[in-house]
């Protein structure tokens, strides 16, 4: 009894944080909270595509998925005075240059007017040339870790940023070696097997890293990602691709406050959230929040792959869907013809007799693409 | 041989004998062996005493009487020992012990013997109290001229100056009050007078002397002992109404003792923060904020040593051990010209000297941690020490916890205070205090934080004349704190920081008149800072090292002051601290680009600076003005104005303080913080001084307030400036008070009304904050309300009560998401533009003492309590974090449960 209180006092002492920390309402807000957002790199890799995304915030509550800026006209500007075009690849305020020779000798920037005629600039920023990565690692103990090597040779670059996009394989519950095409039973190829699928996501931690401090640009074992065991990631084969950044040291301040405004706030010592000041600004407004910070680059890219095999038992992990199957006497007359009422069964297989019966099957369970990701085979696997 | 000491009655009066007085009357005090007073006595008056010998002839006298004949002299010093005193009529005394000798046979004529009760020796002699002590020679002085009485009240159990004892002349209503070593000194017109003498905690006591020449009145104080009747209140005047601080709070450590904390340990910061216009930022929070100001611009000294981090634990104890502290005293408005060099306040803790008669100590355990204090005479009346020490064993408590992270960690502190006095004679003494605290953290093997206070001064005390008193200190002040991780073997590292000042204050108090008292001194500090050395740790770390340049600077000031009595109801004070802060080299400053911000892109050069040369200077007047005016016997109004200035600055841009902030000089692109409050009060108290109550407003203005950019770095930053702007702020409050500081029922209330509110709208600042508006600093909390009650059951029993209620701190919300890059971000709204929810707690303890029997070798009590009794979940802040993919907000709270603790107490 004695002892249990003093665990009391001292996890209250410790772990505060984690012994009495309940949800928080916040007062309600009336204001939309609408900044515009900008998302991107003016791409400075020889023949490379400069890719935007604007966006409007939305408030804390707001449910709405994302609240794209169309019809904007974005152009990149040289110090040279050079002029590039973006143009709207769709209407979810995304808009791309054409493939683009810029020089390394000048700086750019961001021009950005939207449709209700407000205009946006970021500052002139220098080109930045990543250097190469030179290795992700990764440990399983149990949980997979990914770490990061890389260095610079010149000792130039000091501070990084990292990307990284996951593509794993998923299968169906109840893989087929057929597919349907135009109501007629067909061995499945590349194009419209549905037993195998790729998903691919894009990393949803800010990455960041700084060699100052140390004697060489040398970034040794930098955390990534960490993946928990089990998980459906690792059912098959998983890959990783890893795009590295070198950033200016504004530019690391700009994303470390960012990183510590979301993640790292709350705990007694923690610092004070702070606003955030990208190197964009409106014409009209320079008080008016703009969110994101412009850089000009050349990045790096590696990619690796962890296959099942090669972890200690990770399990595979299916989508746990309720598969029951049913059995129909095939068309008599040709029993590749398929035309089952039920839209919701697919065909599985065959099963034997004559004429051959038509096992069937959920479709959810037929064809993984209805759990997320593609058939199509990504070129890299 | 055997040395006897004989106290007359509980007061000792120290002047020459025998001077002014009548023939064969005795006045004075007398300060030799027996045969020798016998043989003044034999020879003064022509006459024979006869006594036995044996007992008597080692007898040494120490005595002080007041026109006594031979016979009542004899009888003070000897009817208590039961020996019996009796003349016959040549005039020959008789000295007896067990009966009296009759000098006379019985029936026949008079009886000539004195009437003699051994049991009730006192009843005898006039209490002293209704005796009158003639101080000089009635002839010396000329009618209506003004004479010095000065000496020191004491305890009479441990012979230690009492401080802030008030002396009131009555009828003269004149008031002074002795000062932290119970020294008082007191002019008046030459005549008779009644004083009174009242302190905290001790039986008010009077005494009736007729002032012929300076002199001097030394007088002993019984312990109020607690006796089954109710305390009868006696103190006559509230030194609220009548001393001329505006703003001041005094606590002893009796009144700090009552009131209810966590683990059931004695905290002086947290009843500190009970006060009016004191509040901090969270629960578990370094330090506290006065009106409005922050944590570093409180002067914080212990025993005259500057201490930096006044916390173990991360902020959940305060570092002073409670045995050891006498008083403590919050100067919030009227700084006294010798203290300078913070902006918001100054806490004066005094330490308790050890006991001069006898050995005596205090051992308590709480859950977490045990305590021992003991001090006694190193040679009797001469020399006292004072030791106290506490450690925390939460070490072993870890080790028995099931998780493997906490089994690896470790959270553990000590304290040392030391604390000796030595009186050289009546003029000299001389006062060594030390303390040293360490705290020590490691989470899960591969981080620790170890910070620590080393703190060492020598005071030596004079006095000139009654008139004339100085102190000199010389000392040192150290705090240092380390950082070590090796989490990853490549970063590996350690950090470490360190502040030292070495300091010389002399202070000289001088009762000019009747009218002025004057405070003058010179004082000087030496600051060695070294802000940073970040070193590898381990052979596989390739952390680069960096030590940033060592940063030294002098502050000197010399102050004058005086306190001017224009008449019985109007009093003034004025004073003026000049500061000199030189900062010098060896060092580099940076050249800024004039007109721009400050920026590590804006450097336009390097300046190096030699050894000793000086980088910067600054100085200006300080300013320190009040007033007190008395409308009637019991209530006054005052004022003050006072100004202030800080060269040393801490930094911190989290919450709360961490004990690895930095704290950091003035140099060329640091202005000193400068502040001005006005101040003004209402006081009055009722029913008989049995209650006190205030009321007062301020306002207050502060420049170059440090406040940080966003996303500041601000350890290892060669060019801090680049990362700091300068606010402006204003504070106002109003403070109500409702006081009874004695009795059954004793304790007070207060409710304050405060704001402190910053602007920074300087755009060559660097970024403006809030658009140039004005925010609520972090120490905003406008209402802000206390109750602490205590009531006595009976001799034992006892019950503390108490009840904080204030308004939540400011923060910063984030007020809209967005994506970039697939990470979800935040966006802030203005800066602390939202509260916490609302502050409320209330702790409850019992203090169950053991009996009471005065001779009782050990003394125990046993205190069962509750902090937070209504479970209460207080808010301390409130955050939002990214949790896949979704921002999810969450409140945290420190103690957000009943927190039950016992702990125990022994007393010897």
């Amino acid at each position: 009894m004695r002892s249990s209180l003093l665990y009391n006092y001292l996890l209250v002492f410790l772990l505060s944080a984690m012994a009495c920390r309940k949800p928080y309402i916040a007062p309600v807000q009336q204001q939309p909270n609408q900044f515009l957002v900008v998302d991107g790199l003016i791409n400075a890799s020889p023949g490379g595509v400069s890719r935007f995304t604007l966006s409007f915030s939305k408030s804390l509550g707001d449910t709405t998925l994302q609240y794209p800026v169309n019809n904007a006209e974005l152009r990149i500007e040289g110090t040279d005075g050079s002029i590039y075009r973006l143009e709207a690849l769709n209407d979810s305020g995304v808009y791309i240059s054409a493939p683009l020779q810029l020089s390394a000798a000048n700086n750019y920037r961001l021009l950005i007017r939207t449709a209700d005629n407000r205009s946006y600039r970021s500052a002139f920023e220098r080109v930045l040339i990543a250097p190469e990565i030179d290795s992700i690692a990764w440990e399983a103990n149990p949980d997979l870790n990914f770490f990061l090597y890389t260095k610079d040779p010149s000792n130039q670059q000091q501070y990084y940023r990292w990307e990284f996009e996951e593509t794993y394989q998923t299968t169906a519950q109840n893989p087929s070696f057929w597919a349907v095409v135009n109501g007629r039973i067909v061995e499945a190829d590349a194009t419209n097997q549905t037993a195998s699928c790729w998903i691919t996501d894009p990393s949803k931690e800010l990455l960041i890293g700084t060699t100052t401090g140390l004697s060489s640009a040398v970034v040794f074992k930098a955390p990534l990602h960490t993946i928990s065991k089990p998980d459906k990631r690792l059912s098959i084969r998983y890959s990783m691709l890893v795009r590295q950044y070198a950033i200016t040291p504004e530019a690391y301040r700009y994303y470390r406050l960012m990183k510590q405004n979301s993640e790292e706030l709350g705990g007694i010592f923690d610092p004070l959230p702070s606003q955030l000041n990208g190197n964009i600004q409106s014409d009209s407004d320079p008080e008016e929040p703009v969110i994101g910070y412009i850089a000009v680059g050349q990045t790096t890219e590696k990619r690796i792959f962890v296959n099942n095999q090669e972890l200690d038992n990770w399990p595979l992990i299916t989508t746990g869907y309720d598969c029951s199957v049913r059995n129909v006497p095939s068309n008599p007359t040709d029993f590749t013809i398929f035309n089952y009422s039920d839209p919701e069964y697919g065909f599985w297989y065959f099963s034997s007799g004559q004429p051959p019966g038509l096992v069937l099957s959920k479709k959810l369970c037929l064809d993984c693409r209805l759990s997320g990701g593609t058939n199509q085979k990504p070129s890299f696997w | 041989m055997k040395q006897f000491l004989l106290f007359i009655g509980c007061f000792l009066l120290l002047q020459l004998p025998g001077t002014g007085q009548e023939k064969n009357r005795y006045s004075g005090t007398y300060s030799l062996s027996f045969p020798q007073l016998i043989q003044l006595i034999e020879t003064k008056e022509k006459i024979r005493i006869f006594y036995p010998p044996g007992e008597l002839d080692t007898l040494q006298v120490l005595l002080t009487v007041s026109d006594l004949t031979k016979i009542q002299l004899l009888d003070q010093l000897l009817g208590k020992r039961g020996w019996f005193v009796a003349e016959d009529t040549d005039g020959s005394v008789y000295l007896s012990k067990g009966k009296p000798v009759l000098t006379q046979f019985p029936g026949t004529g008079q009886a000539a013997i004195i009437p003699k009760q051994p049991e009730l020796p006192e009843k005898e002699v006039l209490p002293v109290e209704n005796r009158l002590i003639t101080i000089g020679d009635v002839d010396k002085n000329p009618a209506g001229s003004t004479v010095v009485l000065s000496g020191y009240i004491k305890a009479a159990s441990s012979g230690e100056g009492l401080a802030t004892a008030e002396v009131l002349a009555a009828g003269k209503s004149k008031t002074v009050y002795t000062d932290v070593y119970g020294y008082y000194s007191i002019v008046l017109p030459r005549g008779r007078y009644l004083l009174k003498i009242n302190s905290a905690g001790m039986q008010s006591t009077q005494r009736q002397v007729q002032l012929n020449q300076n002199g001097r009145l030394d007088i002993e104080l019984q312990e109020a002992i607690k006796s089954l009747q109710a305390v009868v209140v006696t103190a006559e005047k509230s030194s609220v109404t009548r001393s001329l601080q505006v703003g001041a709070s005094r606590l002893n450590i009796q009144t700090i003792k009552q009131v209810p904390v966590i683990f059931g340990e004695t905290d002086v910061l947290r009843v500190v923060l009970s006060l009016p216009g004191v509040t901090s930022v969270g629960e578990a929070s370094n330090g506290f904020n006065v009106r409005g100001g922050t944590a570093d611009q409180n002067l914080i000294l212990l025993g005259d040593a500057t201490v930096f981090n006044p916390t173990h634990l991360f902020g959940f104890f305060s570092a002073f051990h409670p045995d050891l502290v006498k008083q403590v005293e919050l100067y919030k408005a009227s700084i006294p010209e010798k203290f300078g060099g913070r902006l918001s306040s100054v806490l004066d803790i005094t330490l308790q000297d050890g006991n001069a008669k006898k050995w005596t100590g205090n051992a308590g355990i709480g859950p977490l941690t045990s305590s021992l204090s003991i001090g006694g005479p190193i040679k009797k009346e001469k020399a006292t020490l004072s030791l106290g020490a506490r450690t925390s064993y939460s070490n072993w408590i870890m080790n028995q916890l099931p998780d493997k992270a906490f089994r690896q960690s470790r959270a553990s502190f000590y304290d040392i205070n030391l604390r000796t006095a030595f009186n050289l004679n009546k003029k000299n003494t001389l006062y060594l205090t030390g303390y040293l605290s360490e705290d020590a953290f490691r989470f899960n093997r591969d981080t620790s934080f170890q910070y620590g206070n080393r703190n060492l001064n020598i005071k030596w005390k004079h006095q000139f004349n009654a008139l004339l008193s100085g102190t000199f200190t010389i000392g040192t002040d150290h705090y240092q704190y380390q950082v070590e991780s090796a989490t990853n073997q490549v970063n590996a590292f350690r950090l470490r920081y360190a502040i030292n000042q070495q300091f010389f204050r002399s202070d000289f108090n001088w009762l000019l008149n009747d009218k002025h008292q004057l405070n003058a001194g010179l004082q000087s500090t030496y600051y060695s800072l070294q802000p940073g050395n970040y070193d590898p740790l381990g052979t596989s770390s390739l952390v680069q090292p960096k030590k940033l340049n060592r940063e030294q600077a002098l502050e000197t000031a010399i102050y004058l002051g005086d306190q001017y009595r224009i008449n019985s109801n109007l009093s003034i004070s004025a004073g003026v601290r000049w500061n000199l802060f030189q900062h010098f080299g060896p060092g580099t400053e940076f050249k800024y680009l004039p007109g721009q911000p400050k920026d590590t892109t804006t450097i336009i050069d390097t300046l190096q600076y030699r050894k000793g040369e000086t980088i910067q200077r600054w100085t200006a007047p300080e300013w320190r003005l009040s007033m007190r005016y008395l409308l009637t016997e019991n209530s006054s109004i005052k004022a003050s104005f006072t100004t202030t200035r800080q060269f040393l600055h801490m930094l911190s841009n989290t919450v709360t303080i961490s004990p690895t902030d930095i704290w950091k000089l003035s140099d060329q692109h640091i202005r000193p913080q400068e502040g001005w409050q006005l101040s003004a009060g209402y006081y009055r108290s009722f029913a008989s001084n049995k209650w006190e109550a205030s009321i007062e407003v301020y306002f207050k203005r502060i420049a170059n307030y440090l406040d940080f950019k966003s996303g500041a770095r601000l350890l290892l930053n060669e060019h801090l400036e680049t990362d700091l702007i300068n606010t402006r702020g204003k504070a106002y409050g109003a403070e109500f008070l409702l006081k009874k500081p004695d009795g059954r029922l004793n304790g007070w209330f207060s409710y304050t009304y405060s704001r402190i509110l910053l602007k920074q709208d300087d755009p060559l600042a660097g970024e403006l904050i809030n658009r140039g508006n004005y925010y609520p600093g972090n120490a905003d909390r406008p209402h802000n309300m206390n109750l602490i009650a205590n009531y006595r059951f009976s001799h034992r029993l006892s019950l503390s009560w108490n009840l904080i209620f204030t308004s939540g701190r400011p923060i910063t919300l984030p007020i809209a998401v967005f994506n970039q890059g697939g990470v979800t971000g935040l966006i802030y709204s203005d800066r602390n533009e939202y509260r916490i929810p609302n502050y409320f707690r209330s702790d409850i303890s019992f203090t169950i003492e053991g009996n009471h029997k005065v001779n009782q070798r050990f003394h125990n009590a046993w205190s069962v309590g509750a902090y937070n009794i209504t479970a209460r979940e207080n808010p301390y802040s409130v955050y939002y974090v990214q949790e896949q993919g979704t921002i999810n907000g969450y409140q945290l709270s420190i103690f957000g449960t009943i927190i039950p603790f016992v702990s125990y107490k022994i007393k010897f």
